[in-house]
């Protein structure tokens, strides 16, 4: 397993791939960070403010660009487990990985946690630079800062950030294995971003709108839900468990696929 | 199962809906041979190299590698070097970097990446990326990529695509060196006349029909040899072929030459015979059929 992850990471780790990854994550973080400052106090068509300065500086503001930022990264984590996966077929590499390791659960496997590895990365990416973005925002709007870090780091406003930290990192990855399985399905990088993105931007968000009940159904919203600490629609826990037992099944079925399906070209 | 067989497969058979790509194929690979596996396109060779290494299941037989069931890949393909259906590596990474990434996976020291580049002839590009390489480069690597684990069984899927001559023939002898340190080499092709200048033992198919496993000596020995004579004289061709007549062989005249079905030893008799009826030859050989020729009479096939 441990070769497996290594040998994944040698793919990951190619320049463009990488820095193009973690310059994007690095440009979605600073715009989600700097949302919440530029929208500050601002009406929304004659509504209340969705951001204001009393919100901002209580214990919450530090994570708010972290939970923003969760969507978008779970999107980033889709096109890259989606393209590293279909693209062993694609290229035709698969057959070689195949017979380096033949046991295609290790394989499966190894490549699932290298992926993850690289997901958590992007979301510890995102928390350094969006907790740099907040307390600069802060500093140049005259916000108090004393609520983020008051009581260290056993105090609220830390302890949130590491809790939105992990909800945002088990959205991200949950995300990734949507990818990973779409992968799988299709075989082709481009399809299976597109059906993907789709999916989770678009179809999603009609069918929830149009049928209300079915957003507590729908792996996208309940994701989104798990990143960003539970909504006004699911609860976190709901979302927690209802998406960790679609990723257990999506999984088992990428598994069945991957374990019976001959590699042909 | 043989325990002298690198590869031994009984009744082996894959079909695809109504479609039969291999019908129960049975076939011995002799430890430490070159083993050309014969037939044209579609007749069913990536198909059986598929099932050797697990990528596909087979509907029907069985089958072991190095002494292993085929089902239980994990207990050879440590041992196996393999190319199948032309060299596939991933583009934005250079040729190093995806031999290094295949030896991590498969757990072979990285030090056999520099060698093997240097073996392939490719250490002057072993930085450039692989969407940069020419076919026959793309396939050197392939090459490489198959030698990584210091294999027991290298088996290669049509190795020679894209290759210029002189490649063809650096790969020629890079296998027949292999086979001589004691590698079994297992090469399809569908380029007969390649594999019969390397291949000690044959397996052909055709149309998922395996119609000859064997030696390849036996099997062009089996083929009727050919004595072929010409005169000086064109006119003089017709008592040529009453000389080899009298002599009990029987001969035609084609492409301006006697063409006699006799024993390579009966030339020297026949210009002997020629000699003494007062006729001269401008040339006299002795020839067998080649695998190409052998192979399209066996199956009956026009070129």
């Amino acid at each position: 397993m441990i070769r497996v992850i290594r040998a994944e990471w040698r793919k990951l780790r190619r320049p463009t791939l990488f820095f193009g990854t973690l310059g994007a994550v690095g440009a979605i973080a600073v715009l989600t960070a700097s949302i919440p400052y530029i929208a500050m106090d601002t009406p929304r068509r004659g509504r209340e403010p969705g951001f204001t300065r009393a919100s901002i500086e209580s214990y919450t503001g530090l994570s708010l660009g972290l939970a923003f930022a969760s969507t978008l990264l779970g999107i980033v984590a889709l096109s890259v487990f989606a393209s590293q996966t279909a693209q062993e077929y694609s290229h035709g590499t698969l057959r070689n990985l195949l017979v380096r390791q033949p046991r295609r659960m290790v394989l499966l496997g190894g490549k699932a946690l290298a992926m993850a590895l690289f997901g958590l990365l992007i979301v510890v990416e995102t928390s350094l630079i969006s907790v740099v973005t907040s307390f600069f925002w802060a500093n140049s709007k005259d916000i108090s800062t004393d609520a983020w870090t008051a009581g260290g780091v056993g105090g609220e406003g830390i302890s949130n950030l590491f809790t939105t930290l992990a909800n945002v990192s088990l959205a991200t990855v949950g995300f990734g294995i949507i990818g990973m399985l779409l992968g799988l399905i299709l075989r082709s990088p481009i399809s299976s971003i597109a059906i993907g993105i789709s999916w989770v931007m678009i179809v999603e968000g009609i069918v929830g709108a149009v049928w209300e009940s079915t957003q507590k159904y729908l792996p996208g919203l309940l994701l989104t839900a798990v990143g960003s600490g539970g909504s006004t629609t699911i609860t976190y826990k709901w979302a927690l468990t209802t998406s960790l037992l679609i990723l257990i099944a999506a999984g088992a079925l990428a598994a069945f696929l991957f374990k019976k399906r001959d590699v042909s070209s | 199962m043989s325990t002298s067989s690198a590869i031994s497969v009984t009744g082996l058979t894959k079909r695809y809906g109504e479609r039969l790509a291999l019908d129960h194929a049975t076939f011995d690979v002799p430890m430490g041979s070159v083993c050309g596996f014969v037939g044209p396109n579609g007749s069913g060779k990536t198909t059986t190299i598929r099932m050797l290494l697990s990528l596909i299941t087979p509907t029907d037989g069985s089958g072991t590698v190095l002494g292993e069931k085929i089902t239980h890949p994990e207990r050879y393909l440590k041992r196996v070097g393999a190319m199948i259906e032309g060299p596939a590596f991933y583009p934005g990474l250079s040729g190093a970097e995806n031999l290094k990434m295949l030896a991590t996976l498969g757990g072979f020291p990285h030090e056999r990446v520099g060698e093997l580049l240097e073996l392939v002839g490719l250490s002057d590009r072993a930085k450039s990326k692989y969407k940069q390489y020419s076919l026959g480069m793309k396939q050197r690597l392939g090459i490489a990529a198959a030698l990584l684990p210091q294999p027991e069984l290298l088996i290669l899927d049509e190795p020679t695509n894209g290759l210029d001559p002189a490649g063809i023939h650096e790969v020629r002898t890079l296998l027949r060196s292999l086979a001589d340190g004691g590698i079994t080499v297992f090469v399809s092709s569908h380029l007969l006349s390649e594999l019969e200048q390397i291949s000690d033992h044959l397996v052909m198919l055709r149309e998922g029909k395996m119609i000859f496993s064997g030696s390849t000596e036996s099997l062009l020995a089996a083929q009727q040899p050919t004595v072929i004579a010409r005169t000086l004289e064109e006119a003089d061709l017709p008592k040529l072929i009453a000389i080899a007549k009298s002599a009990g062989h029987e001969g035609i005249i084609l492409d301006g030459s006697v063409h006699v079905i006799a024993n390579d030893d009966w030339a020297s008799e026949f210009n002997k015979l020629a000699f003494a009826a007062g006729l001269t030859l401008a040339s006299l050989a002795a020839v067998r059929p080649t695998l190409e020729e052998t192979f399209f009479e066996m199956t009956g096939d026009t070129k």
